[in-house]
């Protein structure tokens, strides 16, 4: 099994690799964009059509996801969080176009967000306790268990980004699996037929493969990138508790 | 031959645009998404704020003016009652006086319709002595034109003083 393919090299700074990940990041950020774009054309106040409708519908529903979550003074985090489910959703399912590779199938990508998120974190711990109280949370509640402070917040981002890829990616391997073996099982029952234009038809590659994509792909698309926005949410929310609490 | 990244990989280039497309998207939604979206939802609570202000106030006026419309009312009607115990009054009071008018009026006619007759009376009276007076002259003619006899002047007088005495 491949990983992404390398599609070109632009050769400075020691050759800058552009895969089929990169590509589909691109294309699914692109999408995004466009239809972003032709939802918030023509907004109203007073008579929104439905397709407003439907995204004020959306972009609450992802509002109070993060309010529950992050609370109400963490909401300028909503974009940022709306641009990452996104993200993950459409570079997931772009992969089910067979034409492009998933772009969460490459631990590139999740692992780039999962520092990201780990970033966030430590910069609210460094802007909300200083460098050194941020140092010192480490070592609470008592410093005996700081070593496993420490392991804690590097698992984090590790168990993350492997996570995410490992889902997709599992189901990429799985799906072609099953194309693999549905392939040899139809080679197989045709074998007996003499004529060669029809024992070649892989009759059963048509349709059972949607059927499992829908739960590997589509499914599993849609938990991973509810999980990996709520893992977002949590870690960068506990660094930037309420301003009341950061009083006591 | 196409080359390939391992399946499990970590690469440098990849990761940076990750990041770069996951900055500019979350630019974009911020600005193209959520300002927008924010604004229209602001405007239409703050549009269905003033409205239920509006409505307060437009009920509280309401309100006053039903208040004020009452106290209108009721003052009008007080005003009424007032006018109508006047015209009442001054009715009474004119009805009074006409009467009282009326009154006098019917007392003086009465006073000069008796001055009247009595005037009259003395009229009547005066007039019936100078014809007394005059049918004495008359009669006395008479008396002297006729040849008279000495019973007829005798019945005459007799005659005459019986009728003065008649009248009296």
């Amino acid at each position: 099994m491949n990983g992404p393919k390398i599609l070109w090299t632009i050769p400075i700074l020691g050759g800058i690799k552009i895969t089929q990940t990169t590509l589909t990041s691109w294309i699914a950020t692109g999408l995004i964009m466009v239809v972003v774009w032709l939802l918030t054309r023509n907004l109203s106040v007073d008579h929104p059509n439905k397709k407003q409708v439907i995204l004020e519908k959306l972009v609450g529903m992802l509002d109070n996801m993060v309010e529950s979550t992050m609370g109400k003074h963490n909401m300028r985090f909503a974009p940022y969080i709306c641009a990452l489910f996104l993200s993950s959703i459409f570079g997931t399912l772009l992969g089910m176009t067979n034409i492009l590779r998933s772009s969460t199938a490459d631990l590139s990508t999740t692992a780039a967000w999962a520092l990201a998120t780990l970033a966030l974190s430590w910069f609210g711990g460094i802007k909300n306790k200083g460098f050194f109280g941020w140092l010192k949370s480490f070592t609470e509640p008592i410093a005996f268990i700081t070593p496993i402070n420490i392991v804690s917040e590097i698992a984090n981002p590790i168990s993350m980004s492997f996570r995410h890829f490992g889902n997709i990616a599992g189901g990429l391997v799985l799906t072609s699996l099953i194309y693999s073996a549905l392939a040899t099982l139809s080679a197989f029952l045709l074998q007996w037929i003499p004529l060669k234009l029809i024992n070649t038809i892989p009759i059963f590659q048509l349709g059972i493969p949607a059927f499992l994509s829908i739960y590997f792909d589509l499914f599993s698309g849609f938990v991973q990138a509810l999980v990996f926005t709520m893992l977002t949410m949590v870690y960068v929310g506990g660094a930037f508790p309420p301003k009341d609490e950061l009083l006591q | 031959m196409p080359e390939y990244e391992s399946f499990v990989s970590l690469d440098v280039w990849t990761m940076l645009f990750a990041w770069g497309n996951i900055i500019i998207l979350f630019l974009f939604l911020k600005k193209f998404l959520y300002k927008p979206l924010m604004n229209i939802i602001e405007t239409r609570q703050k549009q269905i704020k003033d409205m239920y202000d509006e409505a307060e106030k437009e009920k509280s006026s309401a309100k006053d003016m039903h208040v004020e419309y009452e106290e209108k009312l009721a003052k009008a009607s007080a005003q009424g009652d007032e006018i109508i115990k006047n015209a009442v009054q001054r009715a009474h009071r004119q009805e009074e006086i006409i009467v009282k008018e009326a009154n006098e009026t019917a007392a003086k006619t009465i006073k000069r319709a008796e001055e009247q007759v009595e005037l009259e009376r003395k009229k009547a009276l005066n007039q019936l002595k100078n014809e007394v007076s005059g049918m004495a002259v008359d009669i006395a003619s008479a008396v002297i034109k006729k040849n008279l006899t000495k019973e007829d002047n005798t019945r005459i007088v007799d005659q005459f003083i019986g009728q003065l005495g008649e009248q009296k």
